[in-house]
């Protein structure tokens, strides 16, 4: 009987030694802003991990993704040759691989020069595709996201002061689309109302005066390359408006964040997404993705370049 | 004390050998060992955030001015002495929080345990006076203590301050008819320690050639804060109360040094009497101190009214992140090549003190010959000290609006088997708290914008058995 009540007294001092480890730390929120790690190769994977998408026969750049739940949808520039066209590829989820390219917008006015390129996709309606060509910028439209139709352009030309632009990247304010680019002195701005473009307007745009990032504005930033935007709703109600860019670290290519509450002034983050190192990255696109986030960007593959993918939890 | 502790233990055991079980007996054996390793009791965060005792629960936790039981060891020790016969509470109650950030369940752990409880009024002399005993033992762990990233988004209120332990023990006494005070030491204990290691590293086959000795020095350190009582009847019908809790912060104080060579022997060090340390000290469990004053009126035979309001002193509330002191000598030379970062400092929280208004209604729905029954309803608004998290921290809160309903049976003595009366509470309740936002000032925040929201369901029952 007191072995019976000496055991029992062992185990009621003994409670509180079999706990599990503790909780509250689920599903924390996150912006995006990272860190990020590249996708690690898994033979599970269709693909060669990090490359997400790949293409033996040609370089596959700037990508756009979008996602809805598991699916992605991804626009990136096909280039074989000399020729450089838009193509498009779904992914049922991210670890089952793209279903395959399918083409989005080919070359063929006169003012692209045989090179379409650097989609920025609005998800809207109707849906908007932003590209560059050899003579600016040019945009299209469509009802569901794959059949698109042109609008006449360019839609946007390069001033005397600006020198070449390229690199559509958009977001949309209000009722209003904000396009930013890439031009010789840095990233600019300008603004068109989304019912012009939807209306497939010439020349709807009007430019916002000023540098919205000027080169050398954060230390991986000497010169800005590729670059995409994104709309974000957040859990609050406002908007938050991110730009992701191509800079780089002692002559290595790196991909970074910048962001603003106005789509006018960006904050500029203080070291870019992913360690500067061999192979480089360039050509940043991030969504929303499950619980975290998804980064995709180009890098060299061999011959060729390719998409490769990294997640932030 | 611990004489007056070892007689009341061992008349209880002697009173519950005539009928309860073996195994009960045992476990109420345990308890008051550990009672009396523990003289000095410990305030409850979990009593703080979901109440001890069901009828107390039920009311809302506007119970200052009307405990009598066991429960008092929690909201008025002073009620302990208003008492005439021995009370034994035991009970479990469990709280499951469903906490949201940005939609998506934080998965909060939920709090579960035994409540036990004891108020043993006797006489010393003319003199009424009451020792009263309490213990929320969770039942799958004693006590966590965590310390996380200073931008890490956490539950400030229900993440890791319900995980301890709560052990009571009180002192009460009887001034003049109807005018009691009462109070008791509050205990909990944290921990102090360094880990060392002296000796010499070996650069190549070190498992061979290397040679450390390791210390290690902990101590649990004993924490203390009072709680103090007064209850004062004026009236038959109205009585008037007011209690206090000091505040309770656990610090937890860790550190690791090295010291020693590098190099293999027989050979110039490649760093010679090199050290190296860290020093941690961080914050846990954070308790503010409270003030209640209360007000309860049987305004009917039938009908009690309740009313507590509670002002927390949560603007003491220091940040719980961990701040590391690194320090590092590895030579003249080496010491050129290694760049540590500074201490970081954080900023304060910002938390700012409330008042929690309680009101808890008891009706005696039933009053038979052997048996009665009482209907409780309670609510409590708890607004949120936290201020919105616009800048790194996240401590993540929301007001709190807390419903309750219960009810309790209490039979009369029933013969040899039942000579006095048992109680039986049961109550359930629902904290709710509605969505808050929390916008950040630099949209480069890791974290960014979120919501939060959140229910909590409480669940519980408590038994009173008279002597």
């Amino acid at each position: 009987m007191m072995r019976l009540h000496k055991i029992l007294c062992v185990l009621v001092a003994g409670c509180g030694t079999l706990a599990p480890d503790g909780g509250g730390a689920t599903d924390l929120p996150v912006s995006g802003a990272g860190p990020y790690g590249k996708l690690a190769p898994n033979d599970a994977y269709p693909f060669q991990a990090p490359y997400v998408l790949s293409d033996a026969g040609a370089d596959l750049d700037d990508p756009y993704v979008l996602a809805w739940g598991d699916l992605l949808a991804t626009w990136v520039t096909y280039t074989v040759g000399h020729t450089s066209e838009i193509r498009h590829a779904d992914f049922f989820s991210l670890e089952t691989g793209s279903t395959g390219f399918i083409g989005a917008i080919q070359p063929a006015e006169a003012w692209e020069g045989n090179r379409v390129a650097q989609p920025a996709i609005l998800w809207t309606s109707p849906w908007l595709l932003f590209y560059s060509g050899a003579g600016g910028i040019g945009y299209a439209t469509s009802p569901d996201g794959h059949a698109w139709t042109k609008a006449p352009g360019p839609a946007l030309v390069a001033t005397a002061d600006e020198g070449a632009i390229s690199s559509p990247a958009a977001i949309l304010i209000g009722d209003t689309v904000r396009l930013f680019y890439l031009a010789s002195d840095g990233v600019r701005a300008a603004d068109a109302r989304f019912a012009d473009l939807a209306a497939r307007a010439e020349a709807p745009f009007q430019r916002r005066a000023g540098v919205v990032i000027a080169p050398g504005a954060a230390s991986w930033l000497p010169s800005p390359g590729r670059l995409s935007a994104r709309n974000v709703l957040l859990a609050t109600g406002r908007e938050r408006y991110d730009l992701f860019l191509s800079g780089s670290v002692d002559g290595v290519r790196a991909v970074g964040f910048a962001s603003s509450f106005d789509g006018e002034s960006f904050a500029i983050a203080a070291a870019p997404f992913l360690d500067p190192r061999s192979p480089d990255e360039w050509s940043p696109t991030v969504t929303a993705y499950r619980a975290g986030s998804l980064l995709l960007f180009t890098q060299q593959e061999g011959q060729h370049s390719a998409i490769g993918a990294a997640t932030s939890p | 004390m611990m004489r007056m502790h070892n007689y009341l233990c061992d008349r209880i055991i002697r009173l519950c050998s005539r009928i309860m079980p073996l195994c009960a007996r045992t476990i109420l054996l345990c308890i008051c060992i550990m009672s009396g390793l523990f003289p000095s009791p410990a305030r409850a965060n979990p009593a703080d955030a979901f109440g001890f005792g069901s009828r107390a629960a039920a009311l809302g936790g506007a119970a200052t001015a009307i405990a009598d039981d066991a429960s008092a060891n929690y909201y008025n020790p002073a009620g302990l002495v208003r008492g005439r016969d021995l009370r034994i509470d035991l009970g479990y109650q469990a709280a499951l929080p469903y906490l949201y950030m940005n939609g998506r369940n934080s998965q909060v752990d939920p709090t579960h345990g035994f409540s036990v409880g004891i108020a043993a009024p006797g006489a010393i002399g003319p003199i009424r006076v009451a020792f009263g005993a309490a213990l929320f033992l969770p039942d799958d762990r004693l006590t966590r203590v965590r310390s996380l990233a200073f931008a890490q988004p956490r539950w400030v209120y229900y993440d890791n301050r319900t995980q301890r332990i709560f052990l009571a023990a009180n002192l009460a006494l009887q001034i003049v008819r109807g005018l009691y005070v009462g109070g008791g030491l509050a205990f909990m204990s944290r921990t102090q320690g360094t880990v060392a290691l002296q000796g010499n590293i070996a650069v190549t086959d070190t498992d061979q050639t290397s040679s450390l000795v390791k210390r290690i020095d902990v101590d649990l350190v004993a924490v203390r804060y009072p709680q103090a009582g007064i209850v004062f009847e004026p009236t038959g019908w109205l009585t008037l109360a007011a209690s206090y809790r000091h505040s309770f912060i656990l610090r937890l104080d860790q550190g690791f040094a090295i010291n020693g060579s590098v190099g293999n022997p027989g050979l110039m060090p490649i760093v010679a009497n090199g050290s190296f340390s860290a020093t941690s000290e961080s914050s846990d469990l954070f308790q503010p101190w409270q003030l209640t004053l209360a007000v309860a009126a049987r305004v009917t035979p039938r009908l009690l009214i309740s009313f507590d309001a509670t002002y927390a002193g949560w603007s003491q509330f220091e940040t719980p992140a961990a701040t590391l002191d690194i320090k590092l000598d590895l030579g003249a030379t080496l010491n050129k090549l290694v760049h540590l970062p500074p201490p970081r400092s954080y900023p304060a929280p910002g938390f700012h003190d409330i008042l929690i208004p309680r009101l808890g209604v008891e009706y005696r729905a039933l009053a038979r010959e052997k048996v009665a029954l009482d209907l409780r309803a309670g609510y409590a608004y708890e607004p949120s000290p936290a201020p919105e998290q616009v800048g790194e921290s996240n401590y993540v809160d929301c007001d709190k609006h807390h419903f309750s309903v219960g009810a309790g049976i209490e039979t009369r003595p029933f013969g040899a088997a039942l000579p006095r009366p048992l109680s039986i509470d049961a109550h359930v309740a629902v904290t709710y708290l509605p969505d808050r936002f929390n916008r950040k000032v630099d949209p480069l925040d890791p974290v960014g914008d979120y919501a939060a929201r959140g229910t909590v369901v409480e669940l519980g029952l408590t038994t009173r058995w008279r002597f």
